[in-house]
């Protein structure tokens, strides 16, 4: 029988509904999320049929919202693998609440994304090809192997944090579940039952883990970048792009994880786990990396702008004109930067409501910020283009990327909720004895 | 006892309850007003366009006859080509009746083509073959044809070898009652096939005789038994369409059919040393450590002495 702290079994009472019975409230929700995801089936449909010609892609602009949403899923995935990894190396105490939603983040996110790669190829019937014809110099080579590397990690790394409570699920008797649920946990629960060599063994492959995972995501992010570093087209060939990418990419995180911790914790009354100190050093970080995005960014373009190479000079007026993509520019920078800045920094605003609000609106940003660097770079052609219909120079996004875009969220939530229903979503085997001091301090 | 169904507060309640109304609008907003816009476009693509044939006939060396068509549409003052349509060719007889020679499916330029023996053609009054090509129309391009009349003819090359040096010479000949007739002042264009397309190597002019002698450079590559495939042409004559005849000979220079093989770099097949390297040794890093988590989650799984729990 497994041993659980007062705090952990608080934790199961609290979660116990929701793992052992599907409200109706619930079903309502999944049922939405597939309608949504039926739109998107829908679309597909049509796209694999009618072909690309239903989507704003064409010969010029061959990428669009499908590869910004890519970049925009693995960049959030970085919520757990660095974030949990790096507080799990610096055995930092109140990481305890919070790495269980950021480490089903990371494998929820690393399945989204690449299912985006997939809707932009023409040819799905040839995917088998990318194997069989693999070239080793190739940077969409370097990804898949990467980011199938990056998921088994992250699915490794959140299964070694979750035997101990598939143990405690197992054995738990307060906690009512069907017959077959119970011995899916018996199975993952690898017969466990806290031995000092099992728990050295966890031990030691967690640290084994998060000191993998750290590097991992860094090249993950990396050669995710250099699919556009590597190509000799303005605004993308630049050798700051692999950090530029990776820190936007933990920023964005970050962002999701605050998102994530303050809508869970208003959802299931977690205030006696998920602390505002929570959010204050989670502002903290994303304080610290808006600042180095933010110097990032400027370098980028100042360099671009003060050497005014012919083409480049063409992109950046388009990133600076109000007729084109000056609006959303800017979007992202204030956004993007300059608020979140603003919010952590200044002590009344540094309230999880706020930094929840601005959260939301920096990943909107840093969504926007990808769609930036992918279409108007493509839409600034080295060589004339050939038939100058006006869709094929300018992109515009159809419906059926707007409804394949949703169900992409739509999945990601979905996933989330049925991840909700075999765990809690706060590790019960982890909470500490400070946890159960802030139970009785609000009991009291 | 602990209450286990934890109620979400009145205001929370609301709160959540106009989020998910203002997500859902906002969702079917951007998805609708999209496809409102996308239906507009379909409205205006519905409109009938009017499509656009022309037909050119190219008499080939063997006394065969290929008829070559171009189906186009003018959208927003562009000719695009039209793919997967059906065109039927006719050879229209004397007293208006037509024989449908075959049917070919446009390609994605537009093109299509159709040969055939010219033995088996009906010929007018004057001698002359007369062609029709269809399209009989969709849903969104209107029907349209197009004639050619051309007279019999062909050319006939021969290829001269003296002192090492080449001399094609060529006959043009239209085809009538009292024989062969010579074609005088037509212009001839010589050609080498390469690899994408026709090389012109040279161009003469026709004497009265219908000859003209056109000499052949020495120094073409040619495939590994130095074979080179030489090509007279006659374009687009108004009275005979395009001739064209054709002979192989081993006039070029041989160029061995051997791959040499290729160093390794970026755009070779095989990548540089040092990245297989580097790939490996990381790949082999990371996989070997999952392994190594497997193996002792499967120790945890198997061993026997893990039945007592810590005190």
């Amino acid at each position: 029988m497994m041993k659980i702290s007062a705090a952990g079994n608080q934790v199961l009472k609290t979660f116990a509904p929701q793992m052992e019975r599907t409200t109706l409230r619930e079903k309502a929700w999944i049922a939405f999320l597939l309608c949504v995801i039926g739109v998107g089936i829908y679309a597909l449909y049509l796209q694999i049929t009618v072909g690309h010609t239903v989507t704003g892609m064409r010969d010029n602009v061959v990428w669009g919202i499908y590869i910004a949403n890519f970049i925009f899923f693995i960049g959030i995935s970085y919520a757990g693998a660095v974030i949990s990894g790096f507080l799990h190396l610096l055995k930092i105490e109140w990481r305890k609440p919070i790495i269980r939603i950021a480490e089903l983040i990371t494998v929820i996110a690393t399945i989204i994304g690449p299912l985006f790669i997939l809707l932009c190829v023409g040819r799905l019937d040839r995917l088998h090809h990318l194997v069989l014809y693999a070239r080793l110099q190739s940077p969409i080579t370097w990804d898949v192997l990467a980011i199938s590397t990056y998921l088994a990690g992250g699915v490794i790394f959140l299964y070694l944090a979750s035997i101990k409570d598939f143990a405690i699920y197992r054995d738990s008797t307060d906690l009512h579940l069907s017959k077959w649920k119970r011995r899916v946990f018996k199975f993952l629960a690898l017969n466990y039952h806290d031995t000092p060599s099992q728990e050295r063994g966890i031990h030691v492959s967690m640290n084994l883990m998060a000191l993998m995972i750290i590097p991992l995501a860094v090249i993950v992010h990396s050669v995710l970048s250099w699919i556009f570093g590597m190509t000799l087209r303005p605004g993308w060939h630049s050798t700051i792009f692999g950090p530029y990418f990776v820190l936007a990419a933990i920023y964005s995180g970050t962002g999701v994880l605050i998102i994530a911790l303050y809508i869970f914790r208003l959802r299931y009354k977690l205030e006696a786990f998920i602390l505002d100190k929570h959010f204050t050093y989670l502002g903290y970080i994303m304080l610290v990396l808006a600042a180095g995005y933010g110097y990032f960014t400027f370098s980028e373009y100042l360099t671009d702008w003060y050497g005014s190479e012919k083409w480049t000079g063409q992109l950046l007026k388009k990133l600076f004109s109000w007729n084109e993509y000056g609006g959303l520019f800017l979007f992202t920078n204030i956004a993007g930067i300059i608020l979140p800045i603003f919010v952590v920094a200044v002590p009344a605003l540094r309230k999880p409501k706020y930094l929840a609000m601005v959260s939301a609106l920096m990943v909107l940003a840093m969504w926007v910020k990808r769609y930036l660097i992918v279409v108007p770079t493509l839409e600034t052609p080295l060589l004339p283009i050939e038939d100058i219909r006006p869709e094929y120079i300018k992109y515009s996004i159809t419906w059926v990327e707007w409804a394949l875009t949703f169900s992409g969220i739509a999945l990601f939530l979905l996933l989330f909720t049925i991840a909700s229903k075999f765990m809690t979503l706060i590790p019960v085997s982890e909470i500490s004895e400070m946890a159960e001091e802030n139970i009785q301090t609000k009991e009291s | 006892m602990t209450n286990r169904i934890i109620p979400f507060s009145y205001w929370t309640n609301i709160r959540l309850r106009i989020l998910g109304i203002g997500l859902t609008v906002i969702c079917y907003i951007t998805c609708f007003s999209t496809m409102m816009s996308q239906d507009s476009l379909s409205t205006e693509t519905n409109q009938l366009f009017k499509s656009k044939i022309t037909l050119s006939a190219n008499q080939l060396q063997e006394g065969s006859i290929e008829l070559n068509s171009l189906l186009r549409v003018k959208v927003d003052n562009v000719y695009q080509g039209i793919s997967n349509a059906k065109i039927t060719f006719y050879n229209v007889k004397s007293d208006g009746e037509e024989k449908a020679l075959g049917e070919k499916i446009t390609a994605p330029n537009g093109k299509a083509s159709l040969i055939f023996k010219a033995a088996d053609l009906a010929a007018d009054a004057d001698g002359y073959f007369s062609f029709l090509a269809r399209f009989d129309g969709n849903e969104k391009l209107t029907a349209g044809e197009n004639d050619l009349r051309i007279h019999p003819a062909k050319l006939t090359i021969e290829p001269i070898e003296a002192d090492s040096t080449y001399t094609i010479k060529i006959m043009a000949t239209a085809d009538s009652p009292e024989g062969p007739k010579p074609i005088a002042d037509a212009t001839v264009g010589l050609y080498v096939k390469r690899m994408f397309s026709s090389l012109k190597v040279g161009e003469g002019t026709t004497d009265e005789e219908g000859t003209v002698e056109i000499d052949f450079p020495n120094n073409l590559p040619g495939d590994a038994d130095a074979n080179v495939v030489i090509t007279a042409l006659i374009e687009e004559s108004e009275d005979y369409g395009s001739l064209a005849a054709s002979v192989t000979k081993p006039w070029g220079k041989s160029v061995a059919n051997i791959e040499t093989e290729l160093p390794r770099a970026l755009w070779s097949p095989h990548p540089p040393t040092w990245m297989v390297v580097t790939f490996f040794i990381l790949m082999g890093t990371v996989w070997g450590n999952y392994l190594i988590i497997v193996y002792k989650l499967f120790r945890i799984r198997f061993k026997k002495d893990n039945t007592h729990a810590r005190a």
